[in-house]
């Protein structure tokens, strides 16, 4: 195994401590919401844990093409990497807006299409992990892994357009508002600032975890790889 | 052009195949059908089929039917190439691989759209409703291409696996929600007698996604049964 | 005064947002750091035999 990487060690200490300066911002700094009280503030780290969790998706979508051209092992490794830090963040973020919504819309789940096709994504992505469960041979688990996150990834639009035809009360903060949604409020300045820099802080987190994840997946593929030698 | 008499020649030998073989055993077919029967009589238990009810969640059971049937015979078809080892024949076979896929995908097709002709009369006659209707048909038709196109792909996955018999719905229920969602909301609309124009988008819609999941699918076969 | 909105009291649920991503996030970090552990010690065993 290689030493840990003097960056890594850097970026360790970046992340922590935008993500201290995050949580005062969003504890401190922005201002209380004067209709939804104190629960907006689950909004910050909510939207950023989503977000996270769809990067990561995308990324797996990318390195498995990459993996399918390629053919290379470490487009394999990074794909897990991605799709299992995802899948935590994007937990985290299911259950972070049921909670912001049961005092909001008075429950805790609807099936608007936001909140489906995020279980689902969820769910396609946990399907994942169980496809290379499944799988002995290390190449095959790779190639299976790559065509099956870039179909779980392309399904996804069209999972949000079959629902979107069903109405949505979802809020969009962010850009153009469905005048319909409840719970949609407009952000002031520090509002702003802390939302952003949640965001920033996220993807920073992100990639700080996914470089670790992927040292993580070397180490595991060279276990598996001494592994199957003594056995042979 | 020849090239291309050669991979319909390919893809007609599939399924011819598939055809003859079942004939002689006919077990994929019966499976499904007594495992569709057996499904629609639970759902009576279970929901309570008044008349009432039945013209608003009728075609809801019905898809959940054709889709857990589907997965029977999308397991069971692909199941028995590898076990027997035709899978490795077909593969050393000089054919286009697209043309094992697509003969597949519609050996598989044709089993659940024969399950799907005999279930719609034994439904009607059980719950008095006229389900045999060319609109309905259709979009029962559309529905199960979108299902097959991605189920054909991912059984192909699902038997190599260790797991297999527990893997293919757990890969394939959430990836074809959309056509399912599509399919249901199309029958819906036609056994309430909806206008056409109301159902007209998400019969479109459902058109688009069985594009989509042919072409996606066709364009990842290949990696799946590479050795 | 009176026409003034109240704001209603939801800091109960904002603890409890952020209790479960402190707790989601805390656990996957400990599993994390454990199987990186345990994947070290493996790696040590098997080298050994390998030898």
């Amino acid at each position: 195994m290689n030493p840990k990487p003097r960056w890594l060690n850097i970026l360790d200490t970046l992340t922590t401590i935008f993500f201290v300066v995050a949580v005062l911002l969003v504890f401190v700094y922005a201002p209380m919401e004067r209709t939804m009280g104190a629960v907006q503030k689950v909004f910050y780290f909510h939207v950023a844990t989503a977000w996270v969790g769809m990067l990561g998706f995308m990324v797996a979508a990318v390195v498995g093409v990459l993996y399918l051209i390629k053919g290379e092992q470490k487009y394999d490794i990074m794909g897990l990497a991605a799709i299992e830090i995802s899948l935590v963040f994007f937990f985290v973020a299911i259950i972070m807006g049921s909670i912001w919504a049961r005092p909001i819309w008075n429950t805790w789940w609807t099936w608007d299409p936001r909140l489906t096709t995020a279980t689902i994504v969820e769910l396609i992505y946990a399907a994942y992990l169980m496809l290379r469960q499944g799988i002995e041979d290390p190449d095959r688990r790779a190639r299976f892994g790559a065509v099956y996150a870039v179909l779980g990834f392309l399904s996804v639009p069209l999972t949000f357009i079959s629902i979107r035809m069903l109405r949505t009360i979802h809020p969009v903060v962010v850009g153009n508002s469905d005048p319909g949604a409840e719970g949609s409020f407009s952000m002031s300045g520090p509002m702003k600032t802390a939302f952003f820099f949640s965001l920033f802080t996220f993807s920073v987190l992100f990639v700080d975890l996914f470089w670790h994840r992927f040292r993580m997946g070397k180490l595991a593929a060279k276990v598996e790889e001494l592994r199957l030698k003594i056995s042979a | 052009m020849k090239n291309f008499r050669n991979f319909i020649r390919a893809l007609t030998a599939v399924v011819r195949k598939d055809m003859a073989a079942e004939w002689r055993s006919r077990e994929l077919f019966t499976a499904m059908l007594v495992f569709a029967l057996l499904v629609i009589l639970i759902f009576n238990f279970a929901l309570e089929l008044d008349a009432r009810a039945r013209a608003s969640i009728t075609s809801g059971v019905l898809w959940v039917t054709f889709a857990f049937a589907g997965t029977l015979g999308l397991n069971r078809s692909m199941a028995i190439e590898k076990d027997r080892g035709c899978l490795d024949g077909l593969l050393l076979a000089p054919v286009d691989r697209s043309a094992i896929y697509f003969g597949k995908a519609i050996s598989n097709l044709v089993f659940m759209f024969v399950v799907e002709i005999v279930v719609l009369p034994v439904y009607s006659v059980l719950y008095n409703i006229n389900l045999v209707n060319p609109q309905l048909l259709l979009v029962i038709f559309l529905g199960s291409i979108g299902y097959v196109a991605v189920g054909t792909l991912l059984s192909t996955m699902a038997v190599q696996a260790r797991t297999r018999d527990i893997l293919l719905p757990i890969l394939l229920f959430p990836l074809v929600v959309p056509v399912l969602i599509a399919a249901v909301k199309a029958s819906g609309g036609i056994l309430q007698d909806f206008a056409w124009e109301e159902i007209q988008g998400w019969v479109n819609l459902l058109i688009v996604y069985d594009v989509i999941f042919i072409a996606i699918a066709f364009m990842f076969f290949d990696f799946v049964v590479e050795e | 005064m009176f026409l003034q909105q109240t704001t209603p009291n939801t800091f109960s649920y904002m603890i409890a947002g952020y209790a479960v991503l402190a707790v989601v996030l805390g656990v996957y970090l400990a599993s994390f750091f454990a199987r990186f552990r345990n994947l070290k010690r493996d790696l040590e065993v098997l080298e050994e035999i390998d030898q």
